[in-house]
């Protein structure tokens, strides 16, 4: 749909740096933020000393800074003192303008000055969490939701071992949107065995914002957000890059990532390329493979900035592809085959055998994306940006099928999305203490669907207008975000009279929505380490076109599936509660959540049938009821001794709906389906000390997870009844190597880590009740995994 | 000087990606849809000949299928034969000849309720492992009941029961009078 805002900030703050680019030699401006190294807040009132060129400033309550007129090319030594720290000294060279960020340390140890140039957005009012670094690396190799689920309230909706998709409090799919490098990916996201087309190498740090984002991410994140940003483009001359490999003991599988970014010397002109190779066999679960679980991936991008005067430019281009094998055991004719399969103890029709081939059922998904964005610097405090994205996904399935020669190379099940993306911002730094902007968004989409899907084909167009501000005075312990945001979509669709048209006929059912969004919070800073937040959202998604006129047998289920034209719009009213607590050494989050849904569409079993020629299907119809989503997320770190640690986390979710009984005319609550179960993890880590955060660290963890059955499951259309609880045990170590090559990029020597990581440890047997595969098959057993990674 | 670099590396950033973006020429899909089924029944003695359809031209869902009944003669023995056809596309598509090549991945079922009707093999596929494309019905006293027809695919013809090996691709019941 549209990039959210924060990307905007993002490209607003790496424009912002290279502000007043003046052609003069002598007219280029250091600009820098000094903060407290322990509680990462800004410090004000900073000196800032330019000693050669003899000039000074003083940082303002944001703890920004500006020296201007300093001279291209020359080396200056920059000296930060605050009464309350030690001073710092660092010799920069201005090849272009510089942020610089200072983190003032109170004790006597000289901090290394860190030269970046990173967006500085306001993080959301709400509830955030992110995995960046080790624990980001440790799971990297294999797909974005496995990724994700160790942050708590984040869970993963599976279509067996290879298909995982990111569930955030409950809610997956079309709710949520996934924003990375800026734009929201447009793919096939309503399927709920569609997985997201990203890769996950392509991220610096992931982060998963909770709650009704729709006014910051655009219509779709009605339940929350998925982040990827990208490393920062090199900022000083020279080529520097990454390779990482990785292996896996289960499917023997085998990654590899590599990035290699060239700064050009003697201009502002910075390019990136980077890929990703994936390959993986069959997997196995502790008693069987589970055939025709292979998977191969191909992905790259290329990317490419630079500056001009006040202007800043970013191009990127990128391509994903991928080949999924489905489990053969999951594909049934008819719901005789499907009870028979469930009713097994092991699946049917399984090769039980390791492979590399991919054979039928697989999926075949290509996404590719164009991004230009760039930035103008109008003024001190004002700032104008611009960002126009083409994404083009291409998602084939492939059945099992009877035919043979040129005819079986075709698949059964096609779609094809174009998107059109574009987006205006006008940002502003702090004035009075209100930082924000507004902006404008647009949205073309075509939707082709290939003879046989179960959708028809249609075009959607769409346009949004949307304002944010924050208010953050330091010292003061208040901070404010408010909010709000306008939506339209159309969409015209190639439906008459209950049946598709053929493709190319005129989309003359015409279906439109608007709505609009809004967003409050506030932040209490009520300790150096402790604040609370609250925050309260509104935010809506129209139905998709599959809720308005989907019609066919989805065979994974066993079910005939209907649409229904007179859906309303889902609008979620979502609150949050958050404690956080970040000191040196415990820290904890606690979040309380609710989340009130309008609307809430969902499939619903009926007393009728469908006469098929493979047999009779129940029919289930979308249908829509008020729901409510609540719960609590938590975690906690607590740091024993100086290299033990200890670390808990819980998510616990109640989700119901609202539904009107005809028998006593009252409303009662009916429990949601597929909602993840009452999740608790413990572990504990052994750090080498003194090495956190430092290149050199070295660390063990072992991880516990456990999952409780899920017992609130609503009383019709359960096929097979919860799995058991469970609980599995992972391990990952890391230590990092200094070699010996000393360069300017690596002063102390280039790092290599090496990293272990041991998935379900004991090799246990058991079944995810958010997996839908859980009727057919066993979660796989124990993976090693080895992986390294050459930062050069 | 300046700008003129920065255009060329526009102009290379947009060729590499329209390279990049550039996809192939569209394949359409192939549906294997079966959407009728023809049970031809032929009496021994030459006496009766007649074909007994379950078709759903506009594939699962929209317009019910419209069945035939199974009106045949009691005491007698008739020469069966299915077939299968995909009448969504015109010209309507002969899946049988698809099915009577690939006869080791395939399975006939037929299973009789109610009706005094007898079904028996009278083929083989190419391994000597049962078919069953073409049967022999005999018919008892007169009655009434349904007989069903699957289509499996990808069977496991050496397990113990091979009928219920394999996916469902087409399942047809009709009712079955004998009189």
């Amino acid at each position: 749909m549209i990039a959210g805002k924060a990307r905007f900030w993002g490209a607003c703050w790496l424009a912002c740096t290279a502000l007043p680019v003046f052609a003069q030699d002598c007219h280029i401006a250091l600009r820098g933020k000094i903060m407290d190294d322990d509680t990462r807040e800004p410090l004000a009132f900073a000196s800032v000393f330019v000693q050669e060129a003899d000039k000074g400033a003083v940082s303002d309550e944001n703890g920004y800074f500006i020296v201007p007129d300093l001279c291209e090319g020359a080396t200056y030594t920059v000296t930060v003192k605050h009464v309350e720290c030690d001073h710092e000294t660092r010799v920069v060279r201005l090849t272009e303008n510089t942020l610089l960020e200072f983190y003032l340390h109170h004790s006597q140890v000289l901090k290394e000055v860190i030269v970046t140039e990173k967006s500085v957005a306001a993080a959301p009012a709400q509830a955030a969490v992110s995995v960046s670094g080790n624990e980001l690396a440790a799971t990297q190799g294999v797909n974005l939701g496995e990724t994700l689920k160790k942050l708590p309230g984040v869970t993963l909706l599976n279509t067996g071992a290879t298909i995982a998709k990111p569930v955030i409090q409950g809610l997956h799919s079309n709710r949520i949107a996934i924003i990375a490098n800026n734009v929201a990916l447009e793919g096939q996201q309503w399927g709920a065995e569609h997985a997201p087309e990203i890769d996950p190498f392509t991220a610096d740090r992931i982060s998963v914002v909770k709650g009704a984002a729709g006014v910051r991410y655009g219509v779709g994140a009605m339940a929350g957000a998925i982040v990827l940003e990208p490393a920062e483009l090199r900022r000083n001359a020279g080529i520097g890059g990454w390779l990482s490999l990785g292996g896996f003991s289960n499917g023997l599988g085998g990654v590899a990532s590599g990035a290699l970014d060239w700064h050009l010397p003697g201009r502002s002109l910075t390019f990136r390329l980077q890929g990703t190779a994936k390959r993986s066999g069959a997997l196995r679960a502790p008693d069987y493979w589970l055939g025709n679980t292979a998977a191969a991936e191909f992905d790259f991008s290329a990317l490419a900035g630079w500056k001009s005067g006040r202007w800043t430019h970013q191009v990127t281009a990128s391509r994903f592809t991928q080949r999924l094998g489905v489990l053969r055991a999951a594909h049934t004719g008819n719901l005789t085959d499907l009870r028979r399969a469930i009713e097994s103890d092991v699946p049917l029709q399984n090769a039980d055998s390791f492979t590399y081939r991919i054979g039928r059922p697989y999926q075949s998904v290509q996404h590719q994306l164009l991004q230009y964005k760039t930035g103008v610097r109008l003024s001190e405090k004002w700032k104008l940006s611009g960002q126009y994205s083409f994404q083009y996904n291409y998602r084939r399935e492939y059945d099992v099928v009877r035919k043979t020669g040129s005819a079986a190379e075709k698949p059964q099940i096609s779609f094809r999305l174009w998107s059109n993306t574009l987006d205006v911002a006008l940002e502003h730094f702090p004035i009075q203490h209100w930082e924000g902007g507004i902006g404008i968004q647009g949205i073309q989409q075509l939707n082709y669907v290939g003879r046989g899907g179960y959708i028809p084909d249609f075009q959607t167009y769409g346009g949004s207008v949307w304002a944010l501000e924050r208010w953050r005075r330091y010292p003061h312990p208040w901070e404010y975000e408010i909010g709000a945001r306008f939506d339209y979509r159309r969409s015209d669709v190639s439906y008459a009279e209950g049946t598709f048209l053929p493709p190319g006929t005129a989309r003359d059912t015409s279906v439109h929505f608007s709505n609009a969004s809004a967003t409050g919070g506030i932040i209490y800073h009520f300790a150096k380490y402790g604040r609370v937040a609250l925050h309260s959202g509104y935010a809506w998604r129209p139905p998709h076109v599959y809720e308005l006129f989907a019609r066919g047998v989805h065979f994974s289920s066993a079910t005939y599936e209907e649409g229904n034209r007179r859906m309303r719009p889902e609008k979620a009213w979502n609150s949050n509660l958050s404690l956080e607590w970040q000191a040196p050494r415990l820290s904890a989050t606690l979040t309380f959540f609710r989340n009130a849904v309008q609307d809430f569409i969902y499939l619903n079993p009926s007393a009728d049938s469908v006469l098929t020629v493979r047999g009779a299907f129940p029919v289930y119809r979308y249908r829509q009821d008020n729901a409510v989503l609540q719960g609590i997320d938590a975690g906690a770190s607590w740091q024993v001794f100086s290299a033990w640690s200890v670390e808990g986390r819980a998510s616990v979710l109640r989700a119901f709906r609202r539904v009107h009984d005809p028998a006593s005319d009252k409303q009662r609550k009916e429990w949601l389906p597929l909602m993840p179960a009452d999740r608790f993890q413990y572990g504990v880590k052994w750090q080498k000390p003194g090495s956190k955060g430092q290149a050199g660290e070295t660390y063990v963890r072992l991880l516990a997870t456990a999952v409780l059955c899920q017992t609130r499951l609503p009383a019709e259309g359960l096929l097979k009844a919860a799995p058991d609880a469970f609980t599995v045990f992972s391990l990952e170590a890391a230590h990092t190597f200094r070699l010996g090559y000393k360069t300017e990029d690596h002063p102390a020597g280039q790092t290599l880590e090496i990293g272990l990581n041991i998935q379900n440890m004991t090799n246990r047997r058991y079944r995810e009740y958010l997996n839908f595969f859980r009727f057919f098959a066993d979660e796989p057993g124990v993976n090693v995994g080895l992986r390294a990674r050459w930062q050069f | 000087m300046q700008t003129q670099l920065l255009k060329v590396h526009i102009l290379a950033a947009l060729l590499l990606t329209i390279a990049l973006v550039s996809c192939k020429k569209d394949k359409d899909t192939e549906q294997e849809l079966i959407t009728t089924v023809v049970v031809h029944l032929t009496a021994t003695d030459g006496s009766f000949e007649q074909e007994f359809e379950w078709d759903d031209r506009d594939g699962d869902g929209g317009a019910a299928p419209v069945i035939d009944e199974i009106i045949i003669p009691a005491g007698k023995t008739f020469n069966c034969q299915v077939f299968f056809y995909d009448r969504s596309k015109t010209p309507e598509e002969d899946i049988t000849e698809e099915v009577e090549t690939e006869n080791a991945e395939h399975l006939l079922v037929y299973s009789v309720s109610g009706a005094n009707l007898t079904i028996a093999a009278a083929d083989t596929d190419d391994n000597g492992k049962p078919f069953r494309l073409k049967t022999v019905w005999t018919t008892a006293a007169a009655s009434n009941g349904t007989v069903k027809v699957s289509l499996r695919h990808e069977p496991d013809k050496d397990a113990a029961n091979p009928d219920t090996t394999g996916d469902v691709d087409a399942e047809a019941e009709f009712v079955v009078k004998v009189q």
